[in-house]
């Protein structure tokens, strides 16, 4: 069958033949033939004139492509006799092909196609970062309008500069009062962004009339939730912190800059807030960074001084980098674990390919005999190799979308850039080809090229023979396994001290039990509860009111949820000065805050009632704080001060000196980050010295906190009707969500060594079932000469046991080498305890073990008889 | 395999790549059918070579698909249609190396012969 045919070949042969047989008969008829006989003897002499025909024409048709459909029918049929080697194989691949296109569609969209802007790469966010390495704060990442406004006149590395102010409003769909994340934006905003409305329109440079300014624009997601993506609502009127604002537009879903959902307009020159930059073209960081540093501190000079740290820089960070700076790590984490899965995919398909091809070469070694070329016989392993990969990219793609569905559930919302789509795309696809051939090219070609070296020539005799054959490609073989073992191994180190870690991490003792803890967090309004008298009489007020509820035990007011969630700041002992930084984690709370969250005294006595309506600046500091700071002394009637209070734009007294008047054991609190116990000075000061609107109130509960809830909500809007909410629940879910991203990595790296275990058990299983079929005609003579079975399974079992122990060596020789590496800190890659890398190890070794024993005992099971039957 | 065969002797396989060094060698000299090709082979080695036009066809269509030689239809001497080969810049170069190698090849034997006599 020949699919590729030059149209015209035919005739054309035929012609020409016909015309040697005619100029040959007409030779004769010369030479005195009658016609008749010469005819006969041209075509005698000729020979088969449809067989040269034939053969002409198999040369004339497309040869290549011809012969390759032939190869890919050979291979098809190869792939049928042997569904087993060939579903192992696939699956294998497919396996690591697929993990390594989700994790990298997962950083190419996270990184590359995540954010739809204008320019994005030359887009930066601004920050004054402190300089000096000693005291005061370390910086800020908002801006007055005077800077914005000298940004935008006076930078030359800047093309364009947008403002947004994040801040949360009330907002009245008609229904309920929500509190919604929002920006207050410079009018070019969406300009600057480049990105169009999707309904209706955005406002532009153009509408800094007054009543535009009363527009605002939604994100889609709100659209949705609030409005079920209904189009009427254009140009409704909603109140938004109590102000009437007329919807203009809603943006497109991925739009989601600082991931806010509803945006207003802000005049030029009334706003700053948070800046972002778009630098010219072939500017670089450094340059925009030292352009925006002169002018800074030009506008330094004109105004109050004490917004400035004493030494300060203007830091310039792309916005990339600022957008998914946290998450690379988890993105390098899971790309190296895809990696390793991969190799160790590849590693096993190559030895069990080999293994085949050693089968094989008796098979190689005849056609070589009949006449094919080295080219056609590499040509042909090629083609079996890309069917395989084919089928292995498809499958592959498969998973990929799987493992894309599973991790969009997964992901930890803060972490992936809200832009980010997360769908196979162009590139992925791409990837998941280019791993496919690599793969396929690296373990199906690399075991032929192998047995091509070592000769063809000699194959026919000695392939059956098996035993001394195999020596061959022992030490190839041996070196797979190992490998596999040792990629398994550091996958499973990896997976086990990240195990290890979120088990401290969320079996923590925080000395409470965070399941009883309710908390509220109020939305105050800044219209309502501008001063500072005000939020005090309603923090009152609603503690008050929350301790009456039945179930209640305990009430408290903080900023901030502990134990996880810290403001810290730099500290100031009178007459103690220092040059290093003295770090104060502290808490500003009601005085119930250390019942709520047992903590209990030491030394001296809590603040009261009575001191938090005083306001007075009295202190309360935890054990390691008094340890610190007054070792010799008592610390009781000691003071300090706060030094980020001093900070001119928070509502509180400056230069305010906090007398200690007790000492109680701290918060125990651990980090996701760092998993030892904080040791960290840590002071508590009563709130009603301070007007944030920062306001969380929590109560201790004596039965189910979520049955309580509700009633402790009812007095929030008994005091204050119409108030919105910005959260509530259980500390303990608080908790729970800040440990999404830990289990996110440990769910990852768990299943990437769970593939990677299997894989190797399949690797390790294969390769010596083939050993033992290699050598089932040795065995059998051994057994018909006398030798005990026990002794054949031994020296059996000693191959495999001998390779995953060298598996497990080099593993272990790599994993120590990969936590001295510098990024290892990212991916949390402590060497572990002893103990555990031991546990691990010998679990892989027992399913190595096992691995090897299944063919190992089938080799005690020859029958010598049979075996030799070969012979 | 084409065979040359000295009349009444022992047969001998072909050497490999002999005949394409042949037909290259003869259509070197100018455009020429594949009859014309056979003729020349008997001829000029006196009979040696008994070529099977099973064997020539394949060949020359071969040295064609390798862009060696190239083909045209052309009126022959008899006033017919005739397919007439001829050597392709390409195929000029492959005929030099193939004859360099041939008399390296010859030469060695030659040598071996002579030095073991």
């Amino acid at each position: 069958m020949h699919f590729f045919r030059k149209r015209n070949a035919d005739p054309d042969i035929e012609s020409e033949l016909r015309f040697h047989v005619d100029q040959q008969i007409a030779a004769h008829v010369a030479a005195g033939l009658p016609p008749e006989e010469a005819r006969r003897r041209a075509l005698l002499e000729f020979g088969g004139l449809q067989q040269t025909k034939e053969s002409v024409r198999d040369i004339v048709v497309f040869p290549f492509l011809d012969s390759l459909l032939r190869d890919v029918r050979f291979a098809l049929r190869k792939a049928r006799k042997d569904l087993y080697f060939f579903f192992v194989t696939l699956f294998t691949l497919a396996l690591g092909i697929g993990a390594a296109t989700t994790c990298f569609t997962l950083y190419y969209d996270s990184f590359f196609a995540a954010f739809p802007y204008k320019n994005f790469d030359r887009m930066v966010e601004l920050r004054i970062e402190s300089i000096s390495n000693v005291g005061g704060w370390k910086g800020r990442n908002f801006f007055s309008p005077v800077e914005l406004d000298a940004f935008r006149e006076q930078s030359a590395a800047l093309d364009d500069i947008a403002a947004s102010e994040s801040h949360s409003v009330l907002f009245d769909n008609g229904k309920i009062a929500r509190v919604i994340q929002a920006a207050t934006v410079t009018p070019n905003f969406f300009a600057f962004y480049g990105v169009p409305a999707q309904v209706g329109r955005v406002f532009d440079s153009r509408d800094t009339t007054s009543n535009a300014s009363d527009a605002f624009v939604i994100s889609h997601r709100l659209w949705q939730t609030e409005f079920g993506g209904s189009r009427e609502i254009l140009g409704t009127s909603f109140a938004i912190d109590g102000t009437q604002r007329t919807l203009l537009g809603i943006m497109p879903p991925r739009f989601s800059p600082n991931g806010a959902d509803i945006w207003i307009p802000a005049h030029l020159g009334s706003t700053g807030g948070s800046l972002t930059g778009r630098l010219k073209p072939r500017v670089t960081l450094q340059v925009a960074s030292a352009d925006l540093d002169v002018i800074a501190h030009r506008v330094q000079k004109l105004g109050p001084s004490d917004t400035y740290p004493d030494k300060f820089a203007v830091r310039v960070e792309s916005s990339r980098d600022a957008a998914v700076g946290n998450y690379k790590k988890i993105l390098y984490a899971l790309l190296g674990a895809s990696f390793l899965l991969l190799l160790t995919a590849c590693c096993n398909v190559a030895s069990l390919f080999l293994a085949r091809t050693t089968v094989r070469e008796s098979e190689i070694a005849t056609r070589a005999a009949l006449g094919a070329t080295k080219a056609h016989l590499l040509r042909q392993l090629f083609v079996e190799t890309l069917l395989l990969a084919s089928a292995a990219c498809f499958v592959g793609c498969a998973l990929t979308c799987v493992g894309l569905r599973l991790i969009s559930v997964l992901i930890p919302g803060a972490a992936a850039p809200g832009e980010a789509p997360l769908r196979v795309s162009l590139p992925a696809l791409l990837a998941a080809i280019l791993l496919s051939l690599f793969s396929a090219l690296v373990v199906g070609l690399s075991p032929a090229l192998y047995s091509f070296d070592s000769g063809l020539r000699s194959r026919l005799s000695s392939s059956r023979k098996g035993a001394h054959d195999s020596s061959r490609f022992a030490t190839l073989r041996s070196g797979l396994v190992v490998a596999e073992v040792a990629l398994c191994f550091l996958l499973l180190i990896g997976s086990t001290v990240l195990f290890a870690s979120f088990r401290s991490l969320t079996k923590t003792d925080f000395g409470f039990d965070p399941k009883t803890i309710l908390y509220v967090r109020p939305y105050l309004p800044r219209a309502q509860y501008e001063s500072r008298e005000k939020q005090n009489a309603f923090t009152q007020d609603l503690l008050q009111r929350i301790s009456l509820v039945p179930g209640v035990s305990s009430v408290a007011e903080s900023m901030l949820i502990p134990p996880l969630n810290w403001d810290w700041s730099d500290t100031i002992i009178p007459g103690r000065p220092h040059t290093e930084r003295w770090t104060t984690k502290y808490v500003i709370c009601s005085d119930g805050f250390f019942q709520t969250f047992d903590l209990h005294p030491i030394l001296g006595r809590a603040f009261s009632a009575a001191d938090v309506q005083a306001e007075r600046r009295v202190a309360v500091v935890n054990d390691i704080f008094a340890k610190v700071h007054f070792p010799a002394q008592n610390p009781i009637g000691q003071s300090f001060k706060l030094q980020v209070l001093d900070r001119s734009f928070l509502d509180v007294p400056h230069d305010v000196y906090f007398e200690i008047v007790g000492v109680v054991t701290g918060i125990k609190s651990r980090d996701e980050r760092d998993l030892s116990w904080e040791s960290a000075p840590q002071a508590f000061i009563p709130y009603s010295i301070q007007g944030f609107s920062h306001r969380i109130f929590f109560a201790r509960t004596t039965r189910d906190p979520h049955q309580v809830l509700p009633d402790v909500q009812r007095e929030v809007r008994r005091i204050a009707p119409g108030l919105g909410e910005w959260s509530s629940g259980t500390v303990d879910e608080v908790l729970s969500d800040r440990y999404r991203q830990p289990r996110f990595e440990l769910f990852t790296l768990s299943a990437f060594s769970i593939v990677a275990l299997a894989l190797a058990a399949i690797g390790i299983f294969s390769v010596m079932a083939y050993t033992v079929s290699l050598r089932t005609q040795e065995i059998g003579v051994r057994i018909a000469l006398g030798a005990p079975r026990s002794g054949i399974l031994r020296t059996t079992l000693w191959w495999g046991t001998t390779r995953v122990l060298g598996g497990l060596v080099l593993g272990g020789l790599l994993a120590l080498a990969v936590s001295k590496l510098p990024q290892s800190r990212l991916i949390e890659f402590p060497p572990g305890d002893p103990s555990t890398l031991l546990g691990v190890a010998t679990f892989l070794f027992s399913v190595g073990l096992a691995a090897s024993y299944l063919p190992a005992r089938r080799a005690t099971r020859v029958d010598p008889v049979v075996a030799l039957r070969y012979e | 395999m084409p065979t040359f065969a000295p009349k009444g002797e022992q047969k001998y396989d072909f050497l490999k790549g002999t005949l394409d060094l042949l037909i290259l060698k003869i259509v070197n000299h100018g455009p020429v059918h594949g009859y014309a090709v056979s003729q020349r082979l008997q001829q000029i080695s006196k009979d040696f070579f008994l070529i099977p036009q099973g064997s020539l066809y394949p060949a020359l269509h071969r040295l064609e698909n390798r862009g060696w030689i190239e083909a045209e239809w052309k009126l022959s001497e008899t006033g017919r249609e005739a397919k007439f080969y001829s050597l392709t810049r390409k195929g000029q170069k492959q005929l030099e190396a193939e004859i360099a190698h041939w008399e390296r090849f010859s030469g060695a034997v030659a040598l071996i012969l002579r030095t073991t006599e």
